[in-house]
């Protein structure tokens, strides 16, 4: 473990003194900082809770008690936003965790055993990879049920197949070398070579990829929160959000407006800071 | 290059049962029992029982795949509980739907991309360039129904040029009828109308321009790049050194040969179009496939959803293998390596 420890700190300070030359990645992360501050800080800096509704102030317009007006039921929109930073992030994340789990296992195994296991695993993930991945998560939220637990499931069932594809790659390109030829004339099982050799090594194309992910999970969760797949509607999640201001036809367009624009501005925060730490791990692709 | 194209044909078909085993398995894995999802909630026991025989329901699981699959190749998906209509009727308006929706975004898409990403290389780090990689950027992380909205917002709301939603104004044109499914083919050739094509040009615009967006980001991405790489090698040198002009630099020698990314780019995001035109369908009342199938999840619908899966499914399995195909007739080393 505590290699992996040192492994980690070297190629983080080795990011940090990329990140200063960087400026997308730069402007990235404070993108990202800033949606994260929302979320970790709404109990704190919201002035109302996100289900508390003030009678008799429906699309109330912006003024000091509410920055930005209430919604249709007189809640507060600028401290459901808020909240919402933490429903969305957290529904995204677990969505991306999903698939970098399940894609990481499927195309380790995939990459490392190769032969019939490699030819039958990437046979289901090309199949997988058949259908439109939005249309997949539409039909996996018919088959669970619509509520915001399952578009995790959906969003993060769909994804794995692309990460699949990647990690195999990637380990295949691990497996041919000599490290895994002498973790393996010393005996050890595969299990622990996958496990100790091989994954800390595929570590950091696995973070690029989920944070280029993570901008994707957030489009779809929101995608399919707002054709009314998300289960419950008052939930203050961005999708959801702008799907009820959305219902609201003019009344509600300020609520599509403002909601729209936190998921514009946190999903280009990932993907600044993903093609940034892209460029860092595949210098190659800098001068593109 | 005949037993390239064969293989590669005999490699989808594998892959096309696979799917159509999926969409047959959908009505077993959709919450609930078939009969009651086939019926709709209020189907008595009596019409349960009844519908299970006529489906052959009772039979083995194999049995009613092969059942199902010789009313698929006769081109019968059953009835929808929703609407009462036949699938295969509805699809014959909601496919040409899609398509032509699809088919004009991806003119955009492509137009607009592969200009932008091949004027970024020639100059990059200029204005152009900047422009091009903030597009491509800004493009993949909008959200399509947002923008959808503020389109339909400025355009239809506040400047009145551009209509709401749907596909035509049948307010004046009450006597249309679609013999093809596409309107744009109908209003040029049957009806021979300049009026009523402007009319579903106009309706088309909106959604099509709202649809563009994430293919012309890639495709501006990928053309950019893969032109960048051509226009380093040495032939387009010699080339230059040659005395050719530059534009025939950029577009017969170094376009040309960036061509394959730029192709594979256009031909799958034409694919995902087929069937992730959901988002943009929904916000302008388009009356398409994607659309159906939400309809049909919202009700859990069981028959329009396993054809729509069925038809978006293969229809981005043939587009994949055509462009596959394709390759061979662009890059003449594949030929030979195939022939050799």
């Amino acid at each position: 473990m505590k290699e992996l420890t040192i492994f980690i700190a070297s190629g983080a300070h080795d990011f940090a003194r990329f990140l200063k030359t960087h400026r997308p990645a730069q402007a990235g992360m404070v993108l990202i900082l800033l949606v994260a501050f929302a979320a970790l800080l709404a109990g704190v800096v919201a002035p109302y809770g996100p289900m508390e509704a003030v009678p008799n102030r429906f699309f109330a317009p912006a003024s000091s008690d509410h920055w930005l007006g209430t919604d249709s039921q007189g809640r507060d929109l600028f401290s459901r936003l808020l909240y919402g930073a933490r429903y969305t992030l957290a529904v995204a994340l677990s969505a991306t965790l999903l698939s970098l789990l399940a894609g990481s296992v499927i195309g380790a195994v995939a990459g490392y055993f190769g032969r019939w296991v490699d030819t039958l695993l990437m046979r289901f993930i090309d199949f997988m990879m058949s259908f439109p991945s939005f249309l997949l998560a539409c039909v996996a939220v018919a088959i669970l049920g619509k509520s915001l637990e399952n578009l995790i499931w959906a969003v993060g069932i769909a994804g794995a197949p692309s990460f699949a594809r990647q990690v195999r790659a990637e380990v295949l390109r691990l497996r041919a070398q000599e490290f895994v030829e002498a973790a393996l004339s010393l005996g050890y099982g595969h299990t622990r070579i996958l496990v100790r050799h091989i994954l800390p090594n595929c570590l950091t194309p696995i973070i690029v990829l989920g944070t280029l992910g993570m901008g994707g999970s957030i489009l779809s969760v929101a995608g399919l929160a707002f054709l009314g797949l998300g289960g419950d509607p008052f939930v203050p999640e961005w999708g959801l959000m702008l799907k009820l201001g959305w219902d609201q036809s003019s009344q509600g367009a300020f609520q599509v407006g403002v909601s729209g624009a936190c998921i514009l501005v946190t999903v280009l925060g990932f993907n600044l800071f993903g093609d940034g730490l892209r460029d860092w791990l595949d210098p190659r692709s800098r001068s593109r | 290059m005949l037993t390239y194209i064969l293989r590669r044909v005999m490699a989808t078909v594998p892959m096309l049962l696979a799917i159509s085993l999926a969409s047959f398995l959908l009505l077993h894995m959709l919450p609930g029992d078939p009969t009651t999802i086939l019926l709709g909630q209020r189907a008595t026991a009596e019409n349960k029982r009844e519908l299970r025989s006529r489906l052959g329901l009772d039979k083995p699981l194999p049995e009613q795949y092969l059942l199902y699959m010789s009313d698929v190749s006769r081109g019968e998906f059953g009835e929808s509980h929703r609407t009462n209509q036949l699938v295969a009727k509805e699809l014959r308006q909601r496919v040409p739907a899609t398509i032509e929706l699809a088919v004009a975004a991806m003119l955009i898409a492509t137009l607009v991309g592969v200009s932008l990403g091949v004027l970024a290389a020639v100059k990059p780090r200029s204005l152009v360039d900047f422009a091009c990689l903030s597009m491509a950027l800004v493009g993949v992380s909008l959200p399509v129904f947002w923008l959808g909205f503020l389109a339909q917002k400025l355009f239809a709301g506040e400047w009145k040029l551009l209509p709401f939603s749907g596909r035509l104004d049948f307010g004046s044109w009450p006597t249309f009828s679609s013999e093809t499914g596409f309107y744009v083919l109908d209003a040029l050739l049957v009806y021979r109308n300049t009026e009523l094509l402007l009319n579903v040009l106009a309706h088309l615009a909106l959604p099509a321009l709202v649809l563009s967006t994430v293919p012309m980001a890639l495709i501006a991405r990928i053309t950019r790049a893969s032109m960048l790489e051509t226009l380093r090698q040495d032939y387009v040198r010699t080339a230059r050194a040659k005395g050719a002009s530059p534009a025939a630099v950029v577009l017969s020698h170094a376009l040309r040969n960036a061509l394959i990314p730029i192709l594979t780019a256009v031909a799958t995001q034409f694919g995902y179009l087929l069937g992730g035109a959901v988002l943009t369908e929904t916000i302008f009342g388009w009356p398409g496939l994607g659309r159906y199938v939400i309809e049909a999840i919202d009700v859990l619908d069981a028959r329009p959803l396993q054809a729509s899966v069925l038809l978006i499914a293969s229809a981005f399995v043939i587009v994949n293998l055509l462009t596959d195909l394709s390759y061979a007739f662009i890059d003449p080393r594949l030929r030979k390596k195939e022939a050799a």
